[in-house]
């Protein structure tokens, strides 16, 4: 091992034992470890930001004067200068028209994406399950594929009716049917599923990251002794 | 008419300014004699006493009908007046006005106008019973009362008014400023109970019940020291001292200054006393002020406690408005339980053995060869898609996990990327987070395959619906080296968030058609990533370090040893435990409150 990696090394196992001193409760060394890798990283963004953005899309074009990179690269100039204006307490509404433009452009964004990308395609997904072709297998009822299919199309209804349920019990207080109280508690229970292994999941992915940790620190701690 | 001595010209004998220069003509009617008297008291507002005492002492001198002038006193002003005249040498009446002339040989043709002034008033007064006396002189204390009250009470208004500007800033309401006045005692004891907010909420109805008696009894003591010591002190110690006003503190009242407020027994004067006192002295009225000292106590008492009953009817609305300004901004209350100090020990305890037991895995069990493990459909379609690729084709890798997935992201990506370059296609990296760039530089170390650079996306969802849109490659919208995305076989996400996942979906999959998203991602995206692939949205995922092992076996390629099976088993294992453990602690705390519940109903 050379030199800077036993540095190195040595920095890493104090930053690791900071942040599991979060045991502990919230103290200092735990902060220190977390603004260390808040600063560091807004530090890189910055700087890629300025290298990989700024430069070539915002700066460069400005200097090719008279071109349509020129005249185009005016618009985004302008509009940094408005939202930098909102540094200056009498200027701060100035900055609300770049800001608008990109809450508005990525809330459009955002809406046109989720119907085409995620509502669309499931709730076809859903219906689908019901066409002959599917459900048929060599002219045969795919009782497995029809079961499955209902399933489903329950999943998705109860759901919805727990959400319903609540946010009407919220409003008006009344005692629901006996029906709909059911299928809203089956919801509950679909939903608890998913996020049972929304936890595993996580639960996983940081257990992983755990043992690599203390894979890591196990090789370091055997290559030092092993000079 | 009469000449001005600065132009000369003639006014009207009324006139006190020139009408033809402007300048004033007082001196010309400036009465010779006046600068002896200059000398004496002139007191407007003790006119009348004056008027009494003459009449009194006329009264008691009847038979003197001239008396020589004395040196002081208000006959004084009357006999030096008559006197004067006379003794005027024959200049000074040749100098005299014309007017003033007149008057005097008017005066000496009526034989003594003062003394006849002096006579009917004592002849007035002598027709008065004795009754009548008793009436002017209670009525006299009573206006000098009044007086004394209306001086007091500006005072105390212009004091206020000159602190406004300061207590403004306090930002403390001119109600909550009276209220501070009139209860100072209550009044630091709700602000000690505002200090302490560490204090258990579950004290505070009985001090907000105590507030209001404490504060009616300082009201009451307040009221006794109105009674006892005279307005003087009441007004003096209800008004706030400006320094303790100033610092925010409230004043404290008569009966908490001690040393500094006059005992009862001796009130305290308003800063006009001593310039009235002397000349009631010099009247001969103290007995008669001392007596109105003693008749005005309750009248000044019932002004104020007609203020005191006023604040009294709003002392509770004040007091909930004081309670809920010094709530303001502390957030809801806490839960009624109190927090349990030893549960911080419980997440240490929970976490030390978590660690000691991985630790004892990883260091004293040695590596467990994988059981053999069938992949999920998922998993398998994108192994299918993968082995689909042929020599030359084209396989663009979004790297966009954080520096903490890292581990588990590259133990599922590196058998892939290797098993891709070793079949011949061309690899081009691409991310959206800056992490990404030195995350990648790892990741083609771990997967052993030549370094190359990678291009980065900015904008978030922008930018990929613009990649996804853009078909001119050289677009400056797209970065350096990326074509348009349509000319990729494969995309190949490597996340482990589910945002980006969904960014990816939603932007660019409607563009891209079927089949051309692949995922690599953590474990706690496998169960969202599901819908997507059954929707037919992707070609395939792999979630997790497992299912990563199981593909890169399918791929021919050796699994990843960075991760000890047996130590993830143990780690599982432990959460298992720990969660059937709450689930058993829970269920006896429920059980438990039942049964305390039961023998109530």
């Amino acid at each position: 091992m050379n030199p800077m990696d036993i540095v190195l090394g040595f920095i890493g196992i104090a930053l690791s034992v900071m942040i599991f001193s979060y045991l502990l409760g919230d103290n200092f060394f735990f902060r220190v470890a977390l603004y260390i890798l808040v600063g560091v990283s807004a530090g890189y963004g910055a700087a890629v930001l300025l290298l990989k953005v700024i430069i070539p899309r915002l700066i460069e074009p400005l200097k090719e004067s008279g071109t349509d990179a020129f005249w185009l690269g005016l618009v985004p100039l302008a509009l940094c200068l408005l939202l930098a204006l909102m540094l200056v307490p009498r200027t701060v509404r100035a900055g609300t028209l770049p800001l608008s433009f990109l809450v508005g452009a990525a809330a459009a964004v955002g809406i046109a994406g989720i119907s085409r990308g995620t509502l669309a395609p499931q709730l076809l997904a859903v219906v689908n399950r019901f066409s002959p072709e599917l459900l048929l297998e060599n002219s045969a009822a795919d009782w497995g594929g029809i079961v499955e299919a209902f399933f489903i199309l329950f999943g998705v209804i109860s759901v919805l009716f727990y959400f319903h349920h609540r946010l009407s019990r919220k409003g008006a207080g009344t005692q629901r049917p006996l029906l709909v109280e059911g299928i809203s508690d089956v919801g509950q229970v679909f939903l608890g599923i998913s996020f049972g292994m929304l936890f595993v999941g996580f639960y996983s992915a940081a257990l992983t990251a755990l043992i690599a940790r203390i894979v890591w620190l196990k090789d370091f701690i055997l290559a030092l002794l092993a000079g | 008419m009469i000449q001005c001595p600065h132009c000369g010209k003639d006014n009207l004998p009324q006139a006190t300014r020139c009408v033809h220069c402007g300048k004033d003509l007082d001196n010309l009617f400036k009465i010779e004699g006046a600068e002896a008297d200059a000398g004496l008291p002139e007191e407007p507002e003790i006119s009348v006493s004056d008027l009494l005492r003459t009449f009194r002492q006329e009264e008691d001198s009847q038979a003197e009908e001239h008396r020589p002038a004395v040196s002081s006193g208000p006959s004084a002003v009357f006999a030096s007046r008559e006197d004067t005249p006379r003794a005027e040498t024959p200049q000074e009446e040749e100098q005299a006005p014309e007017w003033l002339i007149r008057i005097r040989k008017r005066a000496m043709q009526e034989e003594d106008a003062a003394g006849e002034l002096s006579r009917k008033f004592n002849s007035l007064e002598a027709s008065r019973s004795q009754e009548h006396q008793g009436r002017v002189d209670e009525e006299f204390a009573n206006w000098i009362a009044r007086i004394r009250e209306n001086a007091r009470r500006e005072n105390l208004q212009a004091a206020k008014s000159a602190q406004a500007g300061s207590e403004s800033e306090g930002g403390v309401p001119e109600w909550l400023r009276r209220v501070r006045e009139l209860q100072p005692e209550g009044l630091e004891e709700n602000q000690a109970v505002q200090e302490e907010p560490e204090e258990p909420r579950a004290e505070e109805p009985e001090q907000e019940k105590e507030l209001p008696a404490k504060a009616e009894q300082a009201q009451a003591q307040e009221a006794e020291s109105v009674v006892e010591s005279g307005p003087e002190e009441a007004i003096e110690t209800a008004e706030p001292a400006p320094d303790a006003e100033g610092a925010g503190e409230p004043p404290l009242s008569g009966h908490e200054t001690g040393a500094e407020t006059p005992p009862a027994e001796e009130p305290t004067e308003s800063p006009k006393t001593p310039e009235i006192k002397p000349v009631i002295e010099e009247l001969g009225l103290a007995s008669e002020v001392s007596a109105l000292d003693l008749e005005e106590r309750p009248a000044s008492s019932e002004t104020l406690s007609a203020d005191l009953l006023l604040l009294r009817k709003q002392k509770e609305s004040a007091q909930i408005l004081m309670n809920l300004i010094g709530e303001e901004g502390k957030g809801l209350p806490p839960a009624k339980t109190p927090r349990e100090g030893s549960r911080g020990w419980y997440r240490f305890i929970l976490g030390a053995f978590l660690l000691l037991v991985l630790i004892a895995v990883i260091v004293f069990v040695p590596q467990a060869r994988p059981a053999t493990y069938e992949n999920p459909t998922p998993a398998v379609a994108l192994k299918d898609a993968l082995n689909a690729l042929k020599n030359g084709d084209k396989v663009l890798v979004v790297q966009e996990y954080q520096a903490a997935a890292s581990a588990e992201m590259e133990q599922v990506s590196a058998p892939v990327l290797r098993a891709l370059e070793e079949r011949g296609i061309a690899l081009q990296f691409l991310t959206t987070h800056p992490n990404g760039l030195w995350l990648s530089a790892n990741l083609m170390n771990a997967a052993e395959i030549p370094a190359r650079e990678t291009a980065y996306l900015a904008g978030g969802r922008l930018g990929v619906l613009t990649a996804a849109l853009l078909a001119d490659e050289s677009s400056a919208m797209l970065p350096e080296g990326l074509e348009s995305l349509e000319n990729y076989q494969l995309i190949l996400l490597l996340e482990d968030s589910q945002a980006d996942i969904q960014n990816w979906i939603e932007q660019a999959g409607p563009w891209l058609g079927a089949g051309k998203l692949g995922v690599l991602a953590s474990s706690q995206n496998a169960a969202l990533l599901l819908p997507y692939y059954d929707a037919g949205q992707l070609a395939g995922y792999t979630a997790g370090a497992l299912e990563g092992r199981v593909l890169a076996a399918a791929l021919g390629q050796t699994a990843s040893t960075g991760m000890p099976l047996r130590a993830y088993q143990a780690g599982l294992l432990v959460m298992i435990a720990v969660l059937l453990l709450g689930i058993i602690i829970k269920a006896e705390a429920d059980s438990n409150a039942r049964h305390q519940k039961e023998p109530e109903g």
